[in-house]
């Protein structure tokens, strides 16, 4: 089909595979958001499927979600804004894995989204609530722990959070 | 090493160092600091942040100034590899001797851009030190004395150069200018004045200028394409000139002009010795032209904004902010322009016109009509005021520009009323900025 059409609107696909097996057809004008995707179209290793080891399904389907809506084509700022907002209201576990498979990828706009979105559930939490909402268990003695506070009290002071939102 | 999302957990402490590096980078610096204490492996992951930034909030959040610096010592005494940004700054910060320290500490550290601002009317003096920062790219200062020291080699890889209220010595500038040979970003904002403020910067694209000098050359900007000249007044006016046009002058070399932006005083300077018959060719390639905070009771300056108008060819956007004088100097205004009226079809690629503050006097609506018969392919005026201070209603404007005769057939005029609220909403926005 696509031999037969010669205009310059001329799509190509790409077929990506997830690390559980799942194949994905994608346009290549979107997906080669991705720098690794685009470094292997350009190094000429896209004819067949490209494989995804370090993705899984459910986060491929994610990042496919993100660079459908983020592709020069198809969306407006406004689209583009909500959609944002609404993607990083995604559970912790999810951002993580996403943040993995962007850097994976290469698409510095979702990395930097992604690190965003983690930064902001730190940001003016104590300490016992990051450790909750990230799974962190301290090794850390009463003693030593009492050491870093002293080291850097400053950095402890002010009305914290303890909410794990 | 086994991937991490295979076997299920991907965890923020088995991220890879650089998107950890990301997550801390968003964070402001207490934050950061803050998570050393989550675990053994987060107990120095902070201290290789590449950002510190100790400006407004940093300050704000501590209630003695003392306290303050005792921290900035602390950070950077805890710090390990390059810091690419660094700024400081704030209500708080004074010329003092420990901003020598702190900057004499960053020169180990391979700076790349670097921000500077104090509030004291004491300047602080920068030192040596910071000339030797070899990887300098954006260098952004206020409020201090600039001095190169003797040796200064200069800074190979600077970028952009921003100084607001900074002193030097205006014979030295050209050399230390000279001396940076990627510089593409030039803004001086109320720095030392100028006799001769000399452009010689072969690489140069942006340049803005706030300040007081008599005459202003860009002698040789190959590449310049966006500048922005704002001559104080108080300087200009007393000294008219001399043998040839300041015009002529002003735009010596720059064959890469895309975007002109002047004030009021600036057009007068300009226009002072007379416009030469044949346009320099710098305004051949201007696509936006700017004239802030114009009179149109003035007949010299109307008639340097017709001239700028008429002679760059390639013309697309023109904006215009009024300002109302005094005086009444109304009936050589409308002559001058009504005499223009005939020379249809000069602003050949003209498409927009906005006009801010317009009041709807007789000179501007004269203006109007200038446009309207002299730009054949204008898609839309946009003129808007806030509503008080326009002389008539929108109504009566609008009904007296539908009589203008026009060289474009599909030319739309938006009026625009803002209340003050409006304005108000406005602002803040415009002081981020």
């Amino acid at each position: 089909m696509a031999e037969a059409s010669s205009s310059i609107t001329e799509k190509f696909f790409l077929t990506l595979k997830s690390s559980d097996g799942d194949e994905f057809v994608l346009e290549e004008s979107i997906a080669i958001q991705s720098i690794t995707i685009k470094n292997m179209v350009e190094d000429g290793c896209s004819s067949s499927v490209i494989p995804l080891s370090k993705v899984d399904t459910e986060t491929l389907i994610k990042v496919i979600e993100y660079m459908k809506m983020h592709s020069s084509t198809s969306s407006n700022e406004e689209e583009i804004e909500n959609f944002d907002k609404k993607f990083v209201s995604n559970s912790i576990n999810t951002i993580l894995n996403i943040l993995e498979a962007a850097n994976f990828l290469d698409i510095n706009n979702l990395l930097e989204l992604c690190a965003e979105a983690v930064a902001n559930r730190i940001k003016n939490k104590t300490p016992e609530a990051v450790r909750k909402i990230f799974n962190i268990t301290s090794d850390f003695t009463p003693e030593e722990e009492a050491e870093i506070r002293n080291e850097t009290p400053w950095a402890f002071e002010g009305n914290l959070d303890h909410s794990l939102d | 090493m086994r991937s991490a999302s295979r076997s299920g957990v991907v965890t923020i402490s088995n991220l890879p160092c650089n998107v950890v590096d990301g997550i801390l980078g968003c964070l402001p610096l207490k934050d950061a600091v803050k998570t050393s204490i989550l675990s053994k492996d987060w107990r120095y992951k902070w201290v290789t942040r590449q950002e510190l930034d100790f400006s407004d909030e940093f300050f704000k959040s501590f209630k003695e100034k003392q306290e303050a610096k005792a921290i900035i010592y602390q950070v950077l005494l805890l710090h390990r590899g390059p810091i690419l940004k660094f700024k400081l700054g704030g209500r708080n910060l004074k010329s003092c001797p420990d901003i020598d320290h702190w900057i004499l500490f960053l020169s180990k550290k391979n700076v790349q851009e670097f921000t500077l601002y104090m509030w004291s009317d004491n300047k602080y003096y920068l030192p040596s030190h910071l000339f030797t920062f070899q990887e300098l790219r954006y260098l952004e200062v206020s409020e201090c004395l600039f001095h190169p020291p003797p040796g200064f080699e200069g800074f190979e890889k600077l970028i952009s150069l921003d100084l607001q209220h900074v002193t030097f010595v205006p014979a030295t500038f050209k050399d230390f200018i000279l001396k940076c040979p990627s510089l593409e970003r030039l803004m001086l904002r109320w720095c030392t004045d100028f006799d001769t403020l000399e452009i010689d910067a072969p690489t140069l694209k942006f340049f803005d200028f706030t300040g007081e000098s008599k005459s202003i050359c860009f002698k040789n900007a190959p590449m310049l394409e966006n500048v922005s000249v704002y001559l104080s007044v108080s300087r200009v006016l007393p000294y008219p000139s001399h043998v040839c046009s300041n015009l002529t002058k002003f735009f010596h070399y720059m064959p890469s002009l895309k975007e002109l932006d002047l004030c009021n005083s600036t057009l007068e300077y300009l226009i002072m010795g007379g416009v030469p018959e044949r346009p320099p060719t710098a305004l051949n390639n201007i696509k936006s032209l700017r004239m802030s905070d114009m009179s149109f009771r003035n007949v010299e300056q109307v008639s340097g904004a017709v001239y700028l108008i008429t002679s760059c060819p390639k013309l697309q956007e023109l904006t215009i902010d009024i300002t109302v004088s005094a005086g009444n100097v109304v009936e050589p205004v409308v002559q001058f322009l009504r005499a223009q009226s005939i020379s249809c079809g000069v602003a050949k690629l003209l498409q927009r016109v906005e006009m801010s503050y317009f009041t709807g006097a007789e000179t501007e609506m004269e203006f109007v009509r200038f446009i309207l018969a002299s730009a054949p392919v204008l898609e839309e005026i946009l003129i808007w005021n806030v509503a008080h201070h326009f002389h008539r209603s929108t109504q009566m404007m609008d009904d007296e520009m539908k009589l203008f005769g026009r060289a474009s057939p599909n030319v739309r005029i938006i009026l625009e009323v803002f209340t003050e609220e409006d304005c108000v909403l406005l602002e803040p926005e415009e002081v981020m900025d």
